[in-house]
Formats: structure tokens, C-alpha cells, sequence
């Protein structure tokens, strides 16, 4: 008797444990949907009562955002520092996370343990705690808003992560292998390029591409050392609330517009990032 | 052997060079009453700054707006994201692609989120308090004007942003779980419940433990969200102790007060993080 009335019951138990499922993803992704939406939406339909689902897209607020009568015009201008800003930080923290990585990984050090332990542990410094410092240095040497005063600080609080996601790939690697390709008469440098490199290929490509995002995305220090030259775009996508009122077709625009590369690349490492986010210590 | 410092040697220069000293130049300016503003004139306070912080009612509010913040969003995600890590180990059609989907919140850029929940919960043209309104026939509250809504809303909208990583990251851990205990525990006879509370629990320690100390460590860390979103306000309300640094800072310009409270934060955060990195020494030595 239990099993021909509990059967009914499961099914129903899962019917609405589907739509429950289906229920948590819409919360999560309609807000970005609807930022979408609006972005496409002539500024008389963003604003309409009852909100219009169902219209002709336009593209006139991306075509405001890069045209230069608009007083955000310079948005284009914006989007270049920001790739320039987050792709040379990222060569940067990737190169030298790497060689770091491969040394710890590799060859022993009198507390090298301290070393990977430090190293981790500036990723947790606050940022809000280094901004005042970093802006008296970055004044001192007279690089506020330039490119450098912004790549600097970005390599650092990606090296650490860097560090310790390529750390993880390399140790995954067995010695043997570099070793014998040694014996067969192969440099060091030339085993680590040949043989090594090529296998943690996805390993750096999923760094490099988290670290393009914290980069791309990063808000406070571009606030603050820059000033007209080097802005980049979350730091403009800010402005069309204080500065020009509220321009809800550009700003969404512009927010689709600064989100929808880091979308596409998250989708592309999803197997990392939650290692990532979590230093590698879950997998 | 020179070699291996060698490859060491860009990371480490970057690195003490972004953290190390900015934060040993700090600590010399903090003990003054300098201001970038007016770089000539300044004088040896001693430890005046650190007092003032600590009578400072703007700042103790913002400290407290911090924990509260910090507080109240991690432990929602804790246990909003056990939940749907438990509901999405489910096997159901596309579930691969949903939990794909679920990363796209955390990965929004920080500002955008912010300006997009501007415009959600806007009070003349948001959806939200439209249909409230023709759903609810509720008269939708200015949720980012009101006093005491601002500080729940900021929090939801982290919780919106962040439970997804929760999810996830418990997710990982279930799946990486050994079949044999759970076989156990069905010949047993044990409950679902019984099985969760002394299988499933118990081996997730170790990534429970890791997901409550980043999302804090971070959370501790909130600027940008909170600075589109309500900029500190209504008053106070909002004010986290992060945007409270940049104010002093980069606002009424009191460089060695705003050092300060750089290190008063470096300290708070340092307490969390130790016990993270205790745990990351203790998983390293295995």
C-alpha cells in the first residue's frame, strides 16, 4: 500500500521541486534580462506603464553612447582604456604568476610554504585599506591617470590569485615528465615550454581569463587615480546617475555593454571559476 | 640554484610593492594630520587619528553598518545557497545548463549591478513596485529612499549577486562526496534528513568552512554595489566603512585620518583572513 500512494506523491514532489529549479534561475537572471531589455527600448518605452515586453528594438542608445554630440559620447574612448587597462594587467599577472607558480611548485624553498601562504594572503588585503597609500604613492611619482597607475595595482591583486590557480596546475604535472625530456637532452626551458605549458594550456587560459574579468570590472581604484585620460567604463557608467540625471537607455546600454563580455567569458571558463573564486580550495 | 628566485623575483617586487609599502607609508602617515590637498603642511599627531576613529559616530556607524551588512548577507546566502546546491544536485532535463546560468549574477560587473537594480526598484517607472501594485495592490515603498528599508534592500541585492557562488561552490563539494557512506546510510534505513544531518553535513565541513570565510572576506570588501546603488544613503544608512574611507579620503581630503582607518580595516580583515589561511596551511600540509 505505502508505494501506490507514495508514487503519486513523489512525482508531485518533483514537479514542483522542477518548477522551484526553474523559479531560482528566472530571480536570477531576470534583472539582467530586463537591463537588456531596456537597453533596446526607445527612453518613452523604457519608462512605459505597464512595462511593454513586446516592441521593436532599437539600437539608438548604443548609437548615443558612441557618438560624440552625447554628452557620454566619450564612451567608446572609455571602452578602449578599460581593454587596454585589463589585458596588459592580466599578460602581466599571468606571466609573472606563472614563473612564480612553476618555482614553488618546483624547487624547494626554506619556507616556501610561508612564501605561498603570504603570497595568497595579500588577495584578502581590503582595497578600500590600500587605496589611500596606493593613491599617495601613484601622486608621488605623478602617475595619477595615466594607464601605469591603474596596471599596477591590478597585476598585484591579480598575481596572488594567479599564483596560486597556476600553482595548483602545475603540481598536477608530474616531474617525470620534464625530467625525462631532460634526459633526452632538452633544456630546462625547453622541456618547461614543450612539454609542460602545452598541458596546463587550460589552466592559463582560465587564469588569464578570471583575471581579465576582476580587471575589466574593477570600480574603486579606477575612481580614484584616474582622472579624464585613463577612465575606464564602470567608472563613466556611474555618471549618468550623478552627473546627467538618469539616462536609463545609455546607462543600461552602457551596463549591457560592460557586462556582456565578462558574460561570454565566464561561460567559457565555468569549470574554473568556482576554483577561482575559492583559491582552488574547492574543485 | 639562483634560478628559482630568479622566476620569483617579478611577483615578489609587484607584490611588496602594492602591498607591503603602501601600507608601511601609510602607517607613517597616519600618525600625522597630513592632507593631500595641502602637502606642505602637516605635523606629528601621534596616535590622535586612532582616537578620533574610535569617538568618530560616523565612522562606529559605518563600522557597524559593515557588520550588519556583512552579517546578514552571508549567512542568508549560507543557507539560501545549501538549499538550492541541494535542490540543483537533483538530476532533471538541462540541469547542466541551468547551473551554467546561475554563475551570470556573480559575474555581472559590480557597477552595473548596482545602477540595475537602480532602475528595478526605481519608484516611478521600476517593474518592481508596478507590479507590486497591479498584482499586490500594494503601493510599492521607495526602497532605496526609505530609511529603513535601504540597508535590507543593499543586503538582498548582495544576496541576489552572491548565493549563486554559495550554491555553487556547496554544489562542487556534494559532488565531490564518496557514494559508499550514502549506500551506508539507505541500508541502514536512515531518513533523507538523517542522512543529510549526519552524512552529507559532516564531510562538507571543510568547503562550509571555505565558502563562509571568502564570501565574508569579501562581502567585508563591498564598494562598488553600494556606491551606485545608494551611495551610503539614506544618510548613513548605508554607509559602509569601505565607502567611509574613500569619503575622508578622497572627499574632505584628511589623508592621515583616512590611514587610519586603512589600518583600523586592514586589522578587522586580517582577523577574518587568518582563519582562512590557518585552514589553507592545515589543506596544504595534507
Amino acid at each position: 500500500m505505502g508505494k501506490t500512494t507514495r508514487k503519486p506523491l513523489r512525482s508531485i514532489l518533483n514537479i514542483f521541486l522542477d518548477i522551484l529549479t526553474y523559479a531560482i534561475l528566472i530571480v536570477s537572471l531576470f534583472p539582467i534580462v530586463w537591463m537588456v531589455l531596456t537597453s533596446v527600448k526607445t527612453s518613452w518605452d523604457a519608462q512605459a506603464l505597464p512595462p511593454i515586453w513586446i516592441f521593436v528594438p532599437t539600437i539608438e542608445n548604443y548609437v548615443s553612447l558612441f557618438s560624440s554630440r552625447s554628452t557620454s559620447g566619450r564612451f567608446g574612448e572609455l571602452l578602449v582604456n578599460s581593454v587596454l587597462v585589463a589585458s596588459v594587467s592580466t599578460a602581466l599577472s599571468v606571466l609573472f604568476g606563472a614563473l612564480a607558480a612553476y618555482a614553488l611548485s618546483r624547487f624547494p624553498f626554506k619556507r616556501g610554504k610561508d612564501l605561498a601562504v603570504w603570497i595568497l594572503s595579500t588577495r584578502m588585503f581590503p582595497p578600500a585599506a590600500t587605496l589611500v597609500p596606493v593613491f599617495m604613492m601613484m601622486n608621488a611619482l605623478d602617475l595619477i591617470d595615466t594607464y601605469a597607475a591603474l596596471i599596477i595595482p591590478y597585476t598585484a591583486f591579480n598575481l596572488s590569485f594567479a599564483v596560486w590557480m597556476l600553482k595548483g596546475f602545475f603540481e598536477e604535472i608530474p616531474t617525470d615528465l620534464e625530467e625525462s625530456a631532460m634526459v633526452d637532452g632538452c633544456s630546462r626551458l625547453s622541456a618547461v615550454f614543450r612539454i609542460t605549458m602545452p598541458l596546463i594550456a587550460p589552466g592559463l587560459a582560465a587564469t588569464a581569463i578570471i583575471c581579465l574579468m576582476f580587471s575589466w570590472n574593477e570600480f574603486m581604484f579606477a575612481l580614484v587615480l584616474s582622472r579624464n585620460d585613463a577612465v575606464t567604463a564602470p567608472v563613466i557608467a556611474n555618471q549618468f546617475v550623478t552627473m546627467y540625471g538618469v539616462q536609463w537607455g545609455e546607462l543600461t546600454a552602457a551596463s549591457t555593454l560592460m557586462t556582456a563580455p565578462v558574460l561570454l567569458f565566464a561561460i567559457f571558463v565555468r569549470k574554473y571559476m568556482i576554483q577561482g573564486l575559492t583559491m582552488g580550495s574547492v574543485k | 640554484m639562483k634560478t628559482k628566485y630568479a622566476l620569483l623575483a617579478p611577483a615578489l617586487t609587484v607584490l611588496v610593492f602594492m602591498t607591503v609599502v603602501p601600507f608601511f607609508f601609510s602607517l607613517a602617515t597616519s600618525l600625522t594630520d597630513y592632507k593631500a590637498t595641502e602637502p606642505d603642511r602637516w605635523r606629528f599627531v601621534g596616535f590622535a587619528n586612532f582616537y578620533r576613529a574610535l569617538t568618530d559616530r560616523d565612522v562606529l556607524t559605518s563600522l557597524w553598518n559593515t557588520v550588519l551588512y556583512v552579517g546578514s548577507a552571508v549567512t542568508l546566502e549560507f543557507f539560501l545557497g545549501m538549499a538550492v546546491a541541494l535542490l540543483f544536485s537533483r538530476n532533471m532535463r538541462g540541469i547542466r545548463t541551468i547551473r551554467i546560468l546561475l554563475l551570470l549574477p556573480m559575474m555581472t560587473t559590480p557597477v552595473a549591478v548596482g545602477l540595475m537594480w537602480r532602475w528595478l526598484l526605481n519608484t516611478d517607472f521600476g517593474i518592481v513596485n508596478y507590479y507590486l501594485n497591479t498584482w499586490l495592490g500594494m503601493n510599492g515603498p521607495n526602497w532605496l529612499g526609505d530609511e529603513s528599508l535601504a540597508m535590507p534592500v543593499v543586503v538582498l541585492v548582495d544576496v541576489w549577486q552572491w548565493t549563486p557562488f554559495m550554491a555553487l561552490a556547496l554544489l562542487a563539494g556534494l559532488q565531490s562526496l564518496p557514494e559508499e557512506p550514502f549506500e551506508a546510510a539507505k541500508i541502514d534505513g536512515a531518513s533523507s534528513w538523517q542522512t543529510f544531518r549526519h552524512v552529507t553535513l559532516p564531510q562538507l565541513r571543510s568547503v562550509i568552512l571555505v565558502v563562509w570565510l571568502i564570501r565574508m572576506i569579501d562581502a567585508f570588501k563591498s564598494f562598488d554595489v553600494v556606491w551606485t546603488l545608494t551611495n551610503g544613503g539614506p544618510g548613513l544608512r548605508t554607509e559602509l566603512f569601505s565607502l567611509r574611507i574613500y569619503r575622508v579620503a578622497f572627499k574632505y581630503w584628511e589623508t592621515g585620518y583616512a590611514s587610519a582607518l586603512s589600518w583600523i580595516f586592514l586589522i578587522i580583515i586580517l582577523l577574518v583572513a587568518s582563519q582562512f589561511i590557518r585552514f589553507l596551511y592545515r589543506e596544504t600540509a595534507k
